[in-house]
């Protein structure tokens, strides 16, 4: 008896151990550490409201301004090439010989970028749905969420529109849970920016980007801008005067005088821009850095600053074609060439020493829009670009599409091309024709955002220029990438209205 | 009832006591003769114990008249004889491997008795090789156990037990006294005194949701009973060399390529080189012909010293030891792995019931970790330029290196002894792995219970710093940077087991049954800073560092267990054997938490059977298993919707919070491998010959798979997928003595593997990844691309071919299969173009000993895997990169020459390199044969030093992986797992060269 009572004086607690044990299926319900749930976010509290829409711009400048968006796209157009035969020779196939290999990884990463932006921007619009249940209609606050939806909306617009550029007919994701990846024809897609832009133009606040109190924000103009554009590509040119004359006068915007510096630091969010991927590098020379990938380091040629023979530089893609830098200079182009083309074995008026490509293969003039100086560097911090903006939607532009929409409907378009000339430090136009303005836009807009390109095919002017090259209308929009056929084969099924 | 009981166990604990004592002494021989030393003789039902010296000789004192006398001996046939004043014992052979107890999960059996393959790996076969992870003294040594090593100083090898059953972490469970590791890098190899691997599921499964990928149970040194202390000395010391160095261009070889593939193009570079360096373009002469493999190799040292002491008396045992490793990179840079290791443990019977124990290892590693990107870029550069330019100006610093611009090559080239140089990282690993244990006995060696608690701390400090320098525009740093951070990890197991065994006439029982509770932290630290002062390690702080721009990094894991398990097993007359285990398990990391693991086995042994009386055998063992395990090795579930926090940019300097938010998020559960296991054990031709034949078919159901949401890349997982692996393990060994001088034996072991895709998500054929694609159908992880089928010989052939016609292809160039003859060559015509997977992999040692020397060596190698030669693949990024020989030895030269190996030409061009085809050109086969282990060695005995008598010291000689063979155009195909068989930065393997010391003090 003594023995089993010890025994149990044992087994006792060591069964209240076990036993504890068992009732502790508590033990194994914790939560997830380092992950913050949606649900613990507090909606009602306003000032969270911002945070989807600041995610998007987020989203925007990590995907769109990925680099070899820049290669593909800006390379399409005969005046631009990506530059090297060394490296990503398959974007010299696409670019210079329109033989578009649909297994190229970067033309897969365009799609991925863009609908990413697309992705993220219905899911930030669920989010400010529920911000907005909190808000009494009609209040400041619920106009306000409009003013954030419409950020969100306008740069998911601007997305497809670049999708629709270069890919055609593209599915339209509707919603977080659309799952329906048919393609939709072009000109659904256009319909579809139309109404999405319209409302963007309607609810946003008519002021610069760069007066908004998030400096920079998208505004009512930028939606405005992009509606142009569509409408342009549908030939409303009564549509187009009328959306870019209501920002010309409403919209308080002037071009940067000096164009030299339009694309680097003084430039930064001036008031010629309607939509740019802004970076900051927070003053420091070195350290935390909010920035963009690679995009200006890859356009980037191998420079020495002449004071203390400093070198820098990047990856030495992004080319003019030969033919182009001769058709510049027989314009007599004088900051715009200076600004746009850097050629080998020039300096700068920054005192950049611009080296030349080992291969002559290779090439010998690079990007100058994607170039900042040695002396605008916040030193020690000395990455090609680094600190420095992407520029995406200028003023220039609308004055040339207003121009444009004007000569095509038999009216005088002098004075806004003449706007954008006199800062090129260019002699007027008068009577300016519509190639005239096509010119001016050829140089004025050069390797930004494949819009060479889009002019090119909306005149039907891509076959007698590209033809030579390889280019036909099949070729005119990129053929979808394979990974993405594999992961969707509904992609491949004609697309529908 | 109770007072029978109570009455049984007084008169067994003091009877003996009361009866008349006599002293014992005797000798214990084998059947040649020849003492048996450390031979254990156990007075049965007692405490009084001793072990045979040296001459075999033993005494007992206090002996009762008339007790029996167990005399035992690992490989010995036991022999039970009645007590008398002179025992001499002649002890017979045995089947060593059937008698002896094999550690199995919470408890151990006798081999003979499993109906599972489980393999036992000595300390003693771990502790002559060198090498810093114990696990990779294993390759080869363990049928079904497949061992990638990596050559990096500290960084251990990759270990799959039956082929790949996860797309995700394949390495199986350590469990070392208790503790579950996820490796055992660690420890030293001898701190180990049992490694035992549990192959099938009905052996892992009672490790339930962990068990998977399989078990490897560590025991570490301890003492034995009755053991006068020994004190052990173990050391070698060596040098390492790198084998198989890849031969490469040199300068005229690279100029006659780069003259052939475009001189118009390239004839500035070379001359560039000889402007700079000097040379004769004219005959291809260079006076810069840097060998990069010969700057960046040397020959290292190793070295490993243990001391261990083990000793027991009646109540207590203990083992303490203490090892150090040191090895230095084969990198001509400081690299080097060092290793300090403190072990203890003591059990105690604290009462005739109750055992208590103490276990504990502490490991302090520092590891300098070498910058292995410098491998490739050494594969990369040309050697037109030198390593150094002591004529550059002084913007050039500290060291001044030559740089590739000097030759006009500016972007993706390096100097790869800078990069190599300019380096400076730094791992310290603090480690303590403690146990604590209770064992009480209810009823001796019968129901008892064990309760034990381990704990494991460790820290691993990093600190990655960023010198100043500048080389060239392309490899520079303008500023210095310092990366600090800390991981620490927490664990602790509860584990709570009652046990009870028992027999009656034939029938044989045990029961267990078990709770375990375990926690597993992890948190993260991580700072960064620039700007810190340069010189010395003390200044390396944050602190010292700007405060503008600096980051921190936090991050942490909690995750928790809670098991309930039995095992139940039952033998009639050693003849028929049944075990089953069930564990249940619950996982806080999934939103399914609770998880069931059943499994059975069965064996029979035939050669017990009457009928088999005359057959040919000693032994004859069929058996059979089935089980569910489980593999948590996975990403936990998110399980919600999560916000990820961003920032963006507005205005100057300002940045306002935003997030972006992810709807699709994961809903996952564990894997579940099935897997069912047939086998024989055998012994035969008088126990000499014997062997393990084993066949298993392991499918892995809702394998966790990452497909891709359509229209992105972003990735969803979900348990969608099924991996199958079958293959038959078998391993032979002959052991034979002939004279009481001579004994030798001879082992071959292999495995075969089949490992297949066998679903993926609903109708979904192929989800690819980075670097490789899992096709439905194909084994894991395979490349995917192009299939090279010859090269277009003449330009008639090339304008006859309208692929050729549209891609502007020249003679030289590859032809490319067209899967759907659809005339064009795009992403449909990619084909699954093989995998690093290998199908066999096989081992062989044979050894013998002659009085005081024994030689033993042993072999491995591997077949039917495949390699991605990402450094020839590389060119996609840089035409003009360096070549190697055999590129250049092999290169189409003109219509005929070959039908396998590209152009000079063809290397520079997009449609023969671009990694958006992925020429099945740069995919090698992975198949090598290496002898793996050599070593000589000769015993000593009793060597008289004044008045002390050495007992033992034996020297050795080990060359260790002296020679390999393989065609990959590799430093070798030895590729860790993670690598998807990616051959690129890949530190070399080395052979090493060891004199080793062994005394027994």
């Amino acid at each position: 008896m003594k023995f089993l009572k010890k025994t149990l004086a044992y087994i006792v607690p060591v069964a209240l151990a076990l036993g504890m044990s068992t009732s502790c299926t508590k033990f194994i319900n914790i939560d997830p550490e380092d992950t913050l749930p949606s649900e613990a976010m507090d909606y009602s509290d306003v000032s969270y409201m911002y945070q989807p829409a600041s995610g998007i711009y987020a989203t925007a400048r990590t995907q769109a301004a990925h680099w070899a968006n820049a290669m593909m796209m800006n390379t399409r157009d005969g005046d631009v090439w990506s530059g090297r035969v060394d490296d990503q020779g398959t974007a010299v196939d696409f670019g210079r010989y329109f033989n578009y290999n649909n297994g190229f990884w970067a033309l897969g990463n365009v799609w991925t970028t863009f609908y990413n932006i697309i992705r993220a921007a219905n899911t930030a619009l669920d989010e400010l749905d529920k911000f907005d249940e909190y808000l009494a209609p009609g209040s400041d606050n619920a106009k306000l969420c409009n003013q954030y939806r419409g950020e969100v909306r306008t740069i998911r617009a601007w997305a497809y529109y670049q999708l629709v550029n270069n890919f055609g007919p593209i599915p339209i994701l509707y919603d977080t849970y659309f799952t329906d990846f048919r393609r939709k024809k072009v000109e659904s897609v256009y319909n579809y920016l139309i109404d999405e832009l319209t409302w963007c133009k309607d609810n946003m606040s008519r002021v610069r980007p760069n007066q908004m109190p998030h400096v920079g924000a998208v505004t009512a103009f930028t939606a405005e801008m992009i509606l142009a554009q569509v409408q342009m590509l549908k030939g409303n040119w009564a549509e187009v005067e009328t959306l870019t004359q209501d920002i010309i006068d409403k919209g308080n915007f002037e071009l940067f005088a000096d164009y030299y510096n339009l694309f680097k630091i003084p430039g930064k969010v001036c008031n010629e821009s309607l939509f740019e991927i802004q970076v900051t590098d927070y003053g420091t020379g070195s350290g935390k850095y909010t920035g963009i990938d690679q995009y200006f380091n890859f356009q980037g040629p191998s420079m020495t600053h002449v004071d203390g023979n400093i070198g820098f530089g990047g990856w030495n893609f992004v080319s003019y074609e030969y033919e182009f830098v001769e058709w510049c200079d027989a314009r007599d182009e004088t900051v715009r060439s200076e600004t746009a083309i850097l050629r080998a074995n020039t300096t700068t008026r920054d005192g950049d020493r611009v080296q030349p490509n080992g291969n002559p293969a290779s090439t010998q003039s690079w990007n100058g829009k994607a170039y900042l100086p040695y002396n605008q560097f916040t030193l020690p911090r000395m990455d090609y670009g680094a600190n420095n903006n992407c520029r995406v939607l200028r003023y220039a532009d609308v004055l040339l599409m207003n121009a444009e929409a004007k000569v095509r409907q038999g009216k005088n378009g002098d004075d806004p091309v003449n706007k954008v000339r006199a800062r090129a430090k260019m002699p007027n136009l008068t009577g300016a024709t519509v190639d005239q303005i096509l010119d001016e836009r050829r140089i004025e807009l050069c390797n930004e955002w494949c819009s060479r390109y889009i002019d090119l095919c909306r005149t039907g002017k891509a076959a007698q220029v590209l033809g030579p090259k390889g280019w036909t209308e099949a070729k005119r929009y990129w053929p979808i990438s394979q990974g993405h056929l594999d992961q969707a084969p509904e992609l491949l099924e004609d697309p529908i209205d | 009832m109770n007072k029978k009981i109570f009455t049984f166990l007084l008169t067994a604990l003091l009877v003996p006591a009361m009866a008349l004592a006599i002293n014992v002494k005797g000798t214990v021989l084998d059947k040649v003769n020849e003492p048996v030393i450390g031979a254990s003789v156990q007075v049965n039902g007692t405490t009084i114990g001793t072990v045979t010296d040296i001459d075999g000789n033993f005494s007992l004192a206090n002996v009762p008249e008339g007790a029996k006398i167990t005399v035992s001996y690992i490989g010995m046939q036991p022999q039970t004889l009645k007590a008398q004043s002179t025992l001499n014992v002649t002890l017979a052979d045995d089947n060593q491997l059937l008698e002896e107890v094999v550690v199995i999960g919470y408890g151990a059996a006798k081999a003979k008795d499993l109906t599972s393959p489980i393999e036992v790996v000595k300390g003693k076969e771990l502790i002559t090789t060198p090498t810093s992870s114990p696990m990779a003294a294993l390759q080869g040594k363990v049928p079904g156990v497949n061992i990638s090593n990596s050559g990096t100083p500290g960084d251990g090898p990759s270990v799959q037990i039956r082929g790949l059953g996860s797309f995700g972490d394949t390495s199986p469970l350590f469990v070392v006294d208790g503790m579950f590791y996820d490796n055992i890098n660690f420890l030293n190899n001898a701190d180990i005194d049992e490694l035992t691997v549990l192959k099938d599921a009905s052996a892992a499964a009672i490790y339930g949701v962990r068990a998977a990928n399989g078990v490897v149970i560590i025991t570490t040194k301890r003492g034995a009973k009755n053991q006068p202390t020994k004190i052990t000395y173990n050391g070698y010391i060596g040098l390492q060399k790198a084998t198989n160095v890849l031969k490469m261009c040199n300068s005229s070889e690279y100029a006659t390529m780069l003259i052939e593939a475009d001189e118009a193009a390239y004839k500035s570079t070379l001359e560039a080189s000889i402007k700079a360096f000097g040379g004769d373009y004219a005959k291809r002469q260079f006076n810069a012909d840097t060998n990069w493999y010969n700057e960046l190799l040397r020959t290292a040292m190793m070295t490993n010293h243990s001391l261990n002491l083990t000793g027991g008396s009646e109540r207590a045992t203990y083992g303490v030891g203490i090892s150090y490793l040191s090895q230095d990179g084969i990198m001509n840079v400081e690299n080097y792995y060092r290793r300090l290791n403190f072990r203890a443990n003591l059990d105690f019977q604290a009462t005739n019931w109750l055992k208590v124990g103490f276990n504990g290892v502490f490991s302090n590693g520092n590891q300098k970790v070498p910058n292995n990107a410098a491998w490739q870029q050494a594969f990369n550069a040309p050697s037109i330029y030198p390593v150094y330019d002591e004529r550059r100006g002084e913007d050039v610093g500290p060291i001044k290196f030559a740089s590739p611009d000097q030759c006009g090559l500016i972007n993706n080239f390096y100097n790869p002894v800078a990069t190599a140089t300019y380096y400076d990282s730094k791992n310290e690993t603090y480690q303590v792995l403690s146990n604590f244990f209770a064992q009480i006995d209810f009823i001796p060696s019968k129901l008892n219970l064990r309760s034990s608690y381990s704990y494991d701390f460790s820290l691993n400090r990093g600190t990655a710093f960023t010198p100043k320098y500048y080389v060239f525009n392309g490899q520079q740093s303008t500023t210095t940077s310092l990366t600090k951070s800390d991981s620490n990890y927490y664990k602790w197991i509860f584990d709570n087991t009652l046990t009870y065994n028992d027999s009656w006439g034939n029938h044989n029982f045990t029961g267990m049954v078990g709770v375990s509770m375990r926690n597993e932290s992890y948190r993260y630290l991580s700072g960064y800073a620039t700007n810190v002062p340069e010189g010395k390690d003390e200044w390396k702080y944050l602190n010292l560092g700007s405060k503008d721009g600096s980051t921190v990094t936090d991050g942490g894991s909690r995750y928790r267990g809670l098991s309930y398990f039995t095992r139940l097993s039952y033998n009639y007359a050693g003849k028929y054997m049944l075990m089953g285990t069930f564990r249940a398990d619950g996982s806080s990391k999934y939103n399914e938490k609770w998880g069931y693991f059943p499994s059975i086995g069965a064996a029979w042994v035939i050669s017990q059977e009457e009928f088999m009386e005359n057959a040919p055998f000693d032994y004859l063992k069929l058996r059979a298993s089935w089980g569910k395990l489980g593999n948590d090795k996975i990403a936990a579930s998110a399980g919600f919707a999560n916000l990820t926090p961003t920032e963006a940019v507005f205005g100057g300097t300002t940045t306002i919070p935003g997030y972006t938010s992810e709807s699709n998020f994961s809903w996952l559960a564990w894997e579940v491998v099935n897997e069912t296991n047939v086998g024989i054990n055998f012994a035969t031709l008088n126990n000499r010959l014997t062997g393990d034949i084993d066949w298993f078919y392991r499918m892995t159901e809702n394998a966790v798979i990452s497909p891709t949401i359509p229209m992105t890349n972003i990735t969803v997982a979900g348990n969608y997928g099924k991996i199958l692996n079958t293959g038959l393990d078998v391993s032979l060994n002959w052991n034979d003595k002939i004279t009481k001088d001579f004994s030798y034996h001879v082992g071959a072991n292999l495995s075969y593997l089949r490992n297949r895709v066998h679903s993926l998500k609903g109708d979904l054929q192929m989800i690819k990844g980075g670097r490789t694609v899992n096709m439905v159908g194909e084994k894991m992880n395979s490349y995917y691309g192009y299939k090279v089928i010859g090269i277009y010989q003449t330009e008639a052939e090339c304008a006859a071919d309208p692929i050729a016609v549209t891609n502007g292809l020249k003679p030289g160039d590859f032809i490319y299969e067209d899967v759907n003859h659809d005339g064009k060559i795009d992403g449909a015509d990619k084909q699954v173009l093989g995998s690093y997977v290998p199908d066999f992999t096989y081992g062989f040692n044979l050894g013998f000993n002659y009085k005081g020397l024994d030689f033993a060596v042993s072999m491995y190698g591997q077949a039917g895997g495949k390699l991605w030669n990402r450094k020839r693949a590389l060119r996609y990024a840089c035409s003009n990169y360096n070549f190697d020989y055999a590129q250049y030895r092999d290169r189409w030269t003109g219509a005929g020459s070959t039908n396998e190996h590209p152009s000079a030409a063809a290397l520079i061009k997009t449609w023969n390199v671009s990694d958006s085809n992925n020429a099945s050109y740069f995919v090698e086969s992975a198949n090598y044969f290496r002898i793996q282990n050599i070593t000589v060695g000769y015993s000593f005995k009793d060597i008289k030093m004044g008045s002390y008598t050495l007992p033992g010291i034996r020297l050795s000689l080990t060359a260790d992986r002296p020679f390999t063979t393989f065609k990959a155009n590799s430093f070798t195909p030895e590729l860790r797992s993670g690598t998807e068989g990616w051959d690129t930065e890949v530190y070399p393997l080395t052979a090493t060269y060891t004199f080793g010391v062994q005394v027994d003090f």
